[in-house]
């Protein structure tokens, strides 16, 4: 099999894997070197595929091979599909040669389980550590760790990557054991949680030692499958948050669902829930940067996330009682969770009401989305539009929605959160966490 | 009316505008040589460089601007978008007479934030294109016998990759050593190439992002729609005009196979062209959203679409 076979073949098996961050580090070129990572302003996007999603890492699986049967991969066992196996020289040689080209900003190194996870661990990591060694590359390198993996492993690979990442994929231990029989939750958390001890172990001894070599600098992040099994977007976003804070995650990645099999343990959808993903990005923005928790944006009798309206305008329209919000006197935190204003316009508005009252027309020139935010603010005590009743505003914002998606003939606006990233979402987040 | 003409250089703007804040002239318009055409309702004058007023000018202004307002300024000069006048009317606010001129009056301050507000969106147009080429040049690796003729008029540019980029590139810009016409021929062996036809004139501020990551390779960009080439040996980049390819070079430019590549290059270029057909789930197809993210005026040099 020749390489070019190889690599369509290992490309298309890791396209399902969402992550496509290539910032946050701080690797900079060494002399004789290759590249860098030490971009620090925001990620370097290269290419966008045909799905609309930045291509800006090589990503690829080491082998398709796998010993797992999880019902909802394509690369099961079970399968029957064209399987390869690269070589570190392989791998290095098409990231150097695609590199140099300035195709990518660096790699994305997966694979599924060759042997066992030790076996296959090893030969990611050799690709790595040769990669860094024996060819000077300093590019952005994003290394998954196989569940199940050696400590000593993971330990070693933090050191050559920039991004380490375990994928949880099913939000729950039962959907864990009802379509990934060779996975458990354990074995998931404690390699993340040990490679969150590391960080931050790291990061004290950095300020120790000048020369202490970094540990996967760009943090971590995971995966999670949305639509496969019938956990609810609260479970889901309570989980995140517990990720966010107790392990230190830099991402969360949401996945819609993809039916790749016939299985009477999944779901029978035609297409991906492409709006529940993308709720679901906005709602983790929410959680991360603009201080709302799960438990606000979503209620138990009610689990799942508004389809038609933003998580932010639905959680304000429950929560009447806290506006209109005062332009002019609300704080930072409190202008967040206007719906309409976001961290920029909201620190513009911080800054530009020092100097003098603002009306209507200036916050629509500071950036705010006056269409939601009409309905939530006034302006030295004076409404734009009054609607105090829940189901009035509703209404009307609906009203907006469905006019413009008739106009556009429904398009469904995906892989927001790519986008994002690749324009200072991702530089927000190593700001806060 | 009257209308400033000056040679297109950062030089010669400074120069002009150091003549619009001095000389008393009421000036309506800025331009270059190039865009300037005559027209019944105005009169030229055309300005000399003059590197003694050009000096001043730039040091009266980076001592009242901060970084970030002087790089603005020029950024706004490398956008070629006709913001000479309005970078004048900027200074002038800056002036004292110019502070005294309106007061605080309402009008006044609408004048600022619309000139400010002009300037500085101009400016976050080039640094996005910037930022998109960044991503979107491609280089090609070729081989000797590329060039038929390049001038490097301009110095050498020393780069330190966190340093002040706005001073930097009017340091690269404003230093003039003579024009010593000779043609480059000194790069043996592989080095890369890659050709960018860019909206504004941004070459020199993609320099020290690509001299800091491929320090180790010797390559060369070129700006076709403005003939300027950015030449890097390994060492130091030169900044270079008047750049003309080989005949071989532009047969393989327009997608023709010129024999002029060799194997690797080709091959690497195919497993390219799989991975960005391989990587993208049909399941989720939005050619609308790859065309938002990379506009169809930039695909004509990028590899995966050729």
């Amino acid at each position: 099999m020749d390489l070019l076979e190889k690599l369509g073949i290992l490309a298309s098996a890791a396209k399902y894997d969402v992550s496509c961050a290539s910032s946050g580090s701080n690797r900079k070129n060494t002399p004789g070197g290759l590249g860098n990572s030490a971009e620090a302003a925001m990620g370097i996007c290269h290419s966008w595929s045909a799905d609309g999603r930045c291509i800006s890492l090589l990503k690829i699986l080491y082998t398709n091979c796998c010993s797992h049967d999880c019902a909802y991969c394509i690369n099961r066992r079970s399968n029957d599909l064209p399987r390869a196996v690269f070589t570190p020289e392989e791998v290095r040689k098409l990231t150097i040669g695609f590199y140099r080209r300035n195709y990518i900003e660096g790699l994305f190194l997966s694979s599924g389980v060759l042997k066992t996870a030790d076996y296959t661990m090893e030969l990611l990591l050799r690709t790595v550590k040769d990669l860094r060694l024996k060819d000077n590359f300093n590019g952005y390198i994003h290394l998954k760790v196989i569940p199940g993996a050696d400590r000593r492993l993971v330990r070693e690979a933090g050191f050559y990557a920039d991004r380490l990442s375990v994928n949880i994929e099913l939000p729950s231990e039962r959907g864990l054991r009802l379509l990934a029989p060779g996975k458990d939750k354990e074995a998931i958390l404690q390699p993340m949680a040990y490679i969150n001890e590391r960080i931050v172990a790291n990061q004290e001894e950095k300020k120790k030692f000048k020369r202490a070599k970094a540990f996967s600098p760009a943090g971590q992040s995971t995966q999670l499958i949305v639509g496969a099994t019938p956990e609810s977007d609260l479970q889901i976003l309570r989980l995140s948050e517990g990720l966010y804070k107790k392990m230190g995650l830099k991402r969360v990645y949401y996945s819609a669902f993809i039916p790749v099999a016939k299985n009477p343990l999944l779901p029978a959808i035609d297409t991906p829930p492409l709006r529940r993903e993308h709720r679901l990005y906005q709602a983790d923005w929410l959680l991360r940067f603009y201080g709302f928790s799960a438990d606000e944006l979503l209620e138990t009798p009610a689990p799942f996330l508004d389809e038609d309206l933003d998580p932010k305008t639905v959680w304000a329209l429950r929560n009447l009682d806290f506006f209109p919000v005062e332009i002019h006197r609300a704080s930072y935190r409190m202008l967040l969770r206007v719906p309409g204003i976001g961290e920029q316009s909201a620190r513009r508005i911080i800054s530009a009401r020092r100097w003098g009252t603002l009306g209507f027309p200036e916050l629509a020139k500071l950036g705010v989305v006056m269409k939601r935010a009409r309905y939530f603010i006034t302006c030295r005590g004076s409404f734009l539009e009054r609607l105090d009743n829940e189901e009035r505003i509703r209404a009307r914002l609906l009203a907006g929605v469905k006019k413009k998606e008739s106009l556009a003939g429904r398009q469904l606006p995906l892989n927001f959160a790519a986008g994002l990233e690749s324009y200072g979402g991702e530089t927000d987040a190593d700001l806060c966490l | 009316m009257l209308t400033y003409v000056y040679d297109g250089s950062l030089e010669g703007l400074f120069t002009a505008l150091y003549e619009g804040l001095f000389s008393g002239e009421e000036v309506a318009e800025i331009t270059n040589n190039r865009r300037y055409r005559p027209s019944l309702f105005s009169t030229a004058k055309v300005i000399a460089t003059d590197p003694e007023k050009a000096r001043k000018l730039r040091r009266f202004l980076q001592k009242r601007l901060s970084r970030q307002a002087f790089q603005n300024l020029v950024y706004c000069y490398l956008s070629e978008s006709g913001m000479e006048k309005t970078i004048l009317s900027y200074i002038k606010l800056l002036m004292p007479a110019g502070r005294k001129a309106g007061g605080n009056s309402h009008a006044r301050s609408r004048e600022i934030m619309a000139v400010l507000g002009a300037i500085t969106q101009t400016a976050r147009k080039v640094a996005y294109e910037v930022h998109r080429f960044h991503g979107f040049l491609r280089f090609r690796q070729v081989r000797v016998g590329t060039w038929k003729n390049a001038c490097p008029n301009t110095c050498t540019s020393a780069h330190t990759p966190d340093g002040d980029p706005g001073a930097e590139v009017a340091d690269t810009l404003l230093s003039s050593c003579g024009n010593t016409h000779a043609s480059i021929d000194e790069c043996d062996g592989d080095f890369y190439y890659a050709p960018i036809e860019p909206d504004h004139n941004i070459l020199a501020l993609l320099v020290p992002h690509f001299t800091a990551r491929f320090a180790g390779q010797k390559w060369f960009i070129h700006d076709r729609r403005r003939n300027l080439g950015a030449y890097y040996d390994g060492r130091e980049c030169r900044l270079v005009s008047g750049v003309e390819i080989s005949d071989q070079l532009a047969a393989s430019l327009q997608g023709r196979k010129a024999g002029s590549e060799d194997e690797e290059e080709m091959l690497c270029r195919e497993l390219w062209q799989e991975y960005f057909t391989s990587t993208a789930l049909e399941e989720r197809k939005n050619e609308k959203l790859q065309k938002q993210h990379m506009p169809v005026r930039y695909w004509k040099y990028l590899t995966e679409f050729e």
